[in-house]
């Protein structure tokens, strides 16, 4: 409303508001297919994340692997064993989703567990390596996600403000210039027709 | 009548000693009892009333964990054999220190291991040996610049062979191939100094079982990582008792659900009894300890038939290595959480 109250009911401020209100329009018709755009990639990330539960299963079962092999080589020895394991090799790079930078996480090498010398460790490192990968790829979708869903909300601010304010205030104050013109026509038109009586009067 | 021969003074005191020494080992039971325990500082408690009471009440008690225990239980371990040694001279003495050396050998490992990763090595990851019974300088292969200096620096040790091989290692990238170079010298070794041992046909089946199983083993666990078979082949014991090298070549070649007939066939046969599903599903720790468990048995039969002879000595070091592991797996496993059954099935009983 305090648009109506500020603006000057001038024609050229309500072809400019016409223009702006046209222009808010199709932002907001962007907006809205962005919106869709972030809520479709969230749902398809949604579905990558939902292996969570699994994972964490299959992460317990590995553990107890793990603390198999613990209790059979003590710390020290396991400790050391661990330590033949070719290390894993994980580049981060980014890229973009309708404009929101999300990171990638690409394994370039994976660890390889061959060197590991007693039974016991290698099946816990067999069990545990390709769990470190699916605990990357996990982390790598929930990164998007939180940054995919902070965007989503903004959009979503942004498409409800547009609507439930931008657009109204900016449409009242087109229809109070309307009105308010509409009426200076009158007057005018009204002014006219007495100004015209009065010649007639004066002529005759 | 059957005479025996007569034993030497020497043999028959530290047999002696020997069977006074056993005394002091735990139980089947006492491992049973503790592996139940429903924390560790019931352990603690139990362990307070024995042999390792004055190790493990010096400890603080904020510092009581698996990991100041099992260097405790190792220490234990060191002085149990290395108290054989000292109160024992001439070709025994030298046997029993030979026969030590697996601490010496277990520490290198760790070491190259660390070396290999490229990290550095702490004084508490290493078994404690006596600096007067080892001629490896640890501290200065730990604080080794890498791998290759670490392995130079064995130059005027038993271990010198390993220098040859870092060109292998750097071909395969593996420790694998100083471990089982590693343990090929520990056992030669060993084996020379059986030759001059009273009784030694009964010293040579025990350790010689021991160095074929170990190196069936080693050979079902590279099989199950698909190594190439010249990789396995250098990194196995070259010694063998019961096996040859016509048997060790056609396990490492035959497919994986052709390996246990082929072990059916072996001298060790009935070790492998029941363990089909286990070497067809390459699951190696299971048959590890199977394996090491009939052993265990094995040692406990010996001591029981033949208490007069040095092989009960030698049985008796063994069980306190064992005794040692399953201290580790009940102290480890009660900090982690380990469900009874579990840790129950990786005892030694």
């Amino acid at each position: 409303m305090s648009f109506a109250v500020r603006a000057a009911a001038t024609k050229g401020v309500l072809l400019r508001l016409r223009e702006q209100l046209g222009f808010i329009e199709k932002g907001k018709e962007i907006l809205k297919m962005k919106r869709e755009q972030l809520a479709g990639e969230i749902n398809r990330l949604l579905a990558e994340v939902r292996v969570r539960g699994e994972l964490e299963k299959e992460i317990m079962e590995a553990y107890e692997c793990l603390k198999k092999a613990h209790s059979m080589l003590g710390y020290q020895n396991l400790q050391s064993m661990a330590l033949t394991v070719g290390q894993m090799d994980v580049s981060g790079l980014t890229y973009s989703v309708m404009g929101v930078i999300v990171p990638e996480l690409r394994i370039e090498k994976e660890a390889d567990i061959s060197n590991v010398p007693s039974g016991v460790a290698y099946e816990a490192a067999e069990k545990l390596s390709p769990l470190i990968e699916k605990i990357i790829k996990l982390s790598e979708s929930e990164a998007k996600i939180e940054k995919l869903v902070d965007e989503f909300m903004s959009t979503n601010r942004k498409v409800n403000a547009l609507e439930r304010i931008v657009i109204p205030s900016i449409t009242n104050t087109i229809r109070y210039i309307e009105g308010r013109l509409y009426e200076e026509m009158l007057e005018e038109f009204i002014r006219t027709k007495h100004v015209r009586e009065a010649i007639r009067r004066r002529k005759a | 009548m059957k005479l025996f021969p007569l034993k030497s003074p020497k043999l028959i005191y530290i047999i002696t000693r020997a069977h006074g020494l056993r005394t002091h080992l735990l139980k089947s039971e006492d491992i049973s009892v503790l592996s139940k325990a429903p924390d560790l500082s019931t352990i603690v408690e139990g362990l307070l009333k024995g042999d390792y009471a004055q190790d493990v009440s010096a400890i603080p008690s904020e510092k009581i964990n698996a990991i100041s225990l099992t260097e405790v239980l190792y220490r234990k371990l060191v002085e149990r054999f290395y108290f054989i040694v000292k109160i024992t001279d001439g070709s025994l003495r030298k046997f029993f220190e030979a026969y030590a050396k697996r601490f010496e050998v277990d520490n290198i490992k760790r070491i190259l291991r660390v070396k290999h990763g490229k990290e550095t090595i702490t004084e508490e990851m290493l078994i404690p040996i006596p600096r007067e019974y080892t001629t490896v300088n640890f501290p200065a292969m730990a604080g080794a610049r890498d791998l290759d200096e670490s392995v130079g620096l064995l130059k005027e040790t038993m271990y010198a062979p390993l220098i040859d091989k870092i060109e292998l290692y750097k071909r395969y990238n593996t420790t694998l191939i100083f471990e089982g170079l590693l343990e090929s010298l520990y056992f030669k070794e060993l084996w020379y100094n059986i030759e001059e041992l009273p009784g030694k046909n009964d010293i040579k089946d025990m350790i010689g079982k021991e160095m074929d199983l170990k190196n069936l083993i080693l050979i079902l666990g590279l099989k199950a990582k698909n190594l190439p078979a010249e990789l396995i082949e250098t990194s196995l014991i070259t010694l063998y008792y019961k096996l040859n090298k016509t048997i060790i070549s056609s396990i490492i070649q035959e497919r994986p659900e052709s390996t246990f007939p082929v072990l059916m066939g072996t001298y060790y046969n009935k070790y492998f009894q029941g363990l089909k599903d286990f070497v067809e599903k390459n699951m190696i720790s299971d048959i590890e300890h199977s394996i090491f468990n009939s052993l265990f048995n094995e040692h406990y039969k010996i001591m029981r038939e033949k208490p007069l002879s040095l092989v009960f000595v030698l049985a008796y070091l063994s069980l306190c290595e064992f005794e040692a592991k399953n201290m580790t797996a009940i102290v480890t496993g009660k900090q982690l959480g380990l469900s009874e059954e579990k840790l129950k099935s990786i005892l030694f009983l």
